[in-house]
C-alpha cells in the first residue's frame, strides 16, 4: 500500500469528519465530490479509515479477552478452570448446603404470610419488546437492555436521569417503577406505579395496577392492595385476593 | 402489553444498535451468553476449549464487522445470537476442512460472507493494532476512548483534566503519531 505522502492535521480533521459524520448530509456529499476529483484525497481517506478500523479492532480484542476472563471467573468449572480436589469440593458443597439450610430456615421463620405470597406471585415485568413513547430512544433503550439483563440498578440510574428531563412520561415512569420494584425498593416503586394505575387511559394501566397491588402487599397494606389487584384483570389476581381474605 | 406509539424498535434493533455503538454492556452480554453454545458445539466436533475460544472470538469479530459494514440487517425472525452461532459453526467447519479433518462443509453453514480487506489493507490494520499497544499512555487511551468507546471530547477532556481544545489537539497528535509508526515515518 503506497503511503508515501503526508496527511496534515487539517486534512485529518476533515477526513475524520467525513468518516464519522452522518451519511447523506450536504457537507459529506460535497466531500465525496471532492474525493471523486482528487484520487490522492480518496487514498488518504481510505488509509485513515483503516487506521480507525485498526484502533477499534485492537480495542475489541482486548475487550473480548477481558470478557472471557470474566466468564472463567464466574463459571470456572464450566469453562474448564483448574481442577479442585473432590474432598475440597465436597467440603465446599457441604458448607454451602449447611449455610443455605440455615438461611432458608431463618428466612422462613421471619417471612410473613404476605411476603411469601408476594414472592410466589411476583415476577418482574419482562420489559419492552419495543421502545414506546420516549423521545430520547437511545438512552431509554440502552437502559432497557440493562433492565432486561437484570442490571436493575444501572437501569434505574439511567432512567432517573431521563426522568429529570421528562418527568411526565408515562412509559418512563412505569419502567422506572418496575425497575425499582425488581431492585427490591417497593417504597420508591409505589408512587411511580400509582401515577400510572390512577388513570385507565394510561399505557400499561393494568400492569401498573398489578405491580402496585403487589408492592403494597409486600408492605402489608392489604386493604390498599386489593382494589389494585382487582383492577389489574390478571387471571391470578382473584386467587391471590382469596388467599388474602 | 399494549403498544402506544408507531415505529417501535424491536429488541434485535436495539441490540444491534448497541453493538454498533460498541456499548460495553451489550458486547459483554452477547459474548458471555453465547460462548458455551459454541464451546459445546466445537467440543462435540473434535475440538478443545481453547480452540472453541479462538473460533468464537473470530466469529464474534466477524459478526461485529458485518454489523458495522451493514451486512447484518435485523429481520423480524432473526437473532444476533443465532447469527453468531451460525458464523462460529461455519468457521469451525471451515477450520476442520482446512485441517483436512472433514472434506465437505455442510450446506446450511455455507452462506456466511465475511467483510474482507485486500491483503495489503489487512497488513496495514494488523500494524495499527501492534503499534497501538506500544503507543504509550495517554495516547492509547485517548484514541480508544474516542474511536471505540465513542466518548465525547468533553468527557475525555474531563478524564485527563484537559481543556476540550487540548483534548482535541492531543487526539489528532496521537492519531498522527500512530500513523507515523505504522507507515514508518520517524
Amino acid at each position: 500500500m503506497d503511503t508515501n505522502y503526508t496527511i496534515s492535521t487539517e486534512e485529518l480533521v476533515s477526513i475524520e469528519q467525513y468518516l464519522l459524520g452522518e451519511p447523506g448530509t450536504e457537507q459529506l456529499l460535497a466531500f465525496e465530490k471532492k474525493m471523486e476529483a482528487d484520487i490522492l484525497l480518496a487514498t488518504k481517506v481510505n488509509e485513515v479509515k483503516l487506521l480507525l478500523v485498526g484502533i477499534e479492532l485492537a480495542t475489541l480484542k482486548e475487550r473480548l479477552h477481558s470478557y472471557h476472563i470474566n466468564i472463567k471467573k464466574n463459571y470456572p468449572e464450566k469453562a474448564g478452570g483448574k481442577i479442585i480436589s473432590i474432598r475440597r469440593k465436597l467440603l465446599v458443597a457441604a458448607s454451602v448446603a449447611l449455610l443455605t439450610a440455615i438461611s432458608v430456615w431463618l428466612f422462613t421463620m421471619k417471612e410473613t404470610k404476605y411476603a411469601k405470597l408476594y414472592a410466589s406471585y411476583y415476577k418482574p415485568d419482562p420489559g419492552l419488546m419495543s421502545a414506546m413513547g420516549v423521545n430520547d430512544n437511545y438512552l431509554f433503550n440502552k437502559a432497557m437492555l440493562d433492565y432486561k439483563t437484570g442490571d436493575y440498578k444501572k437501569a434505574i440510574d439511567e432512567w432517573s436521569k431521563l426522568q429529570i428531563v421528562m418527568p411526565k412520561n408515562d412509559t418512563l415512569n412505569y419502567f422506572l417503577g418496575v425497575a425499582q420494584q425488581a431492585h427490591g425498593n417497593s417504597a420508591a416503586a409505589i408512587p411511580l406505579l400509582k401515577s400510572i394505575a390512577s388513570n385507565t387511559a394510561k399505557p400499561f394501566y393494568k400492569d401498573a395496577c398489578w405491580y402496585t397491588g403487589l408492592a403494597l402487599l409486600k408492605q402489608g397494606a392489604i386493604k390498599e392492595a386489593n382494589p389494585y389487584l382487582e383492577k389489574s384483570g390478571r387471571p391470578e389476581s382473584s386467587e391471590l385476593i382469596n388467599k388474602l381474605k | 402489553m399494549q403498544q402506544n406509539t408507531p415505529n417501535p424498535l424491536t429488541d434485535l434493533q436495539i441490540q444491534t444498535a448497541a453493538v454498533l455503538a460498541n456499548d460495553d454492556k451489550a458486547l459483554e452480554v452477547l459474548y458471555t451468553n453465547n460462548f458455551y453454545k459454541t464451546e459445546a458445539f466445537v467440543m462435540a466436533n473434535s475440538g478443545t476449549t481453547e480452540e472453541a475460544k479462538d473460533i468464537y472470538q473470530e466469529a464474534f469479530i466477524a459478526v461485529w464487522q458485518n454489523i458495522k459494514a451493514g451486512r447484518f440487517v435485523p429481520q423480524k425472525d432473526s437473532s444476533l445470537e443465532a447469527y453468531l452461532f451460525q458464523v462460529a459453526k461455519y468457521k469451525w467447519y471451515d477450520y476442520l476442512k482446512a485441517a483436512k479433518k472433514i472434506s465437505v462443509v455442510p450446506m446450511e453453514d455455507n452462506g456466511f460472507i465475511e467483510a474482507t480487506y485486500k491483503e495489503e489493507e489487512e497488513n496495514y490494520i494488523e500494524k495499527v493494532q501492534q503499534h497501538l499497544k506500544n503507543l504509550g499512555e495517554p495516547c492509547r487511551q485517548v484514541l480508544t476512548l474516542f474511536y471505540f468507546m465513542k466518548q465525547s471530547m468533553n468527557k475525555i477532556a474531563a478524564t485527563f483534566s484537559w481543556t476540550e481544545a487540548t483534548a482535541k489537539n492531543n487526539k489528532y497528535r496521537c492519531l498522527q503519531r500512530l500513523r507515523n509508526r505504522v507507515v514508518g515515518i520517524k
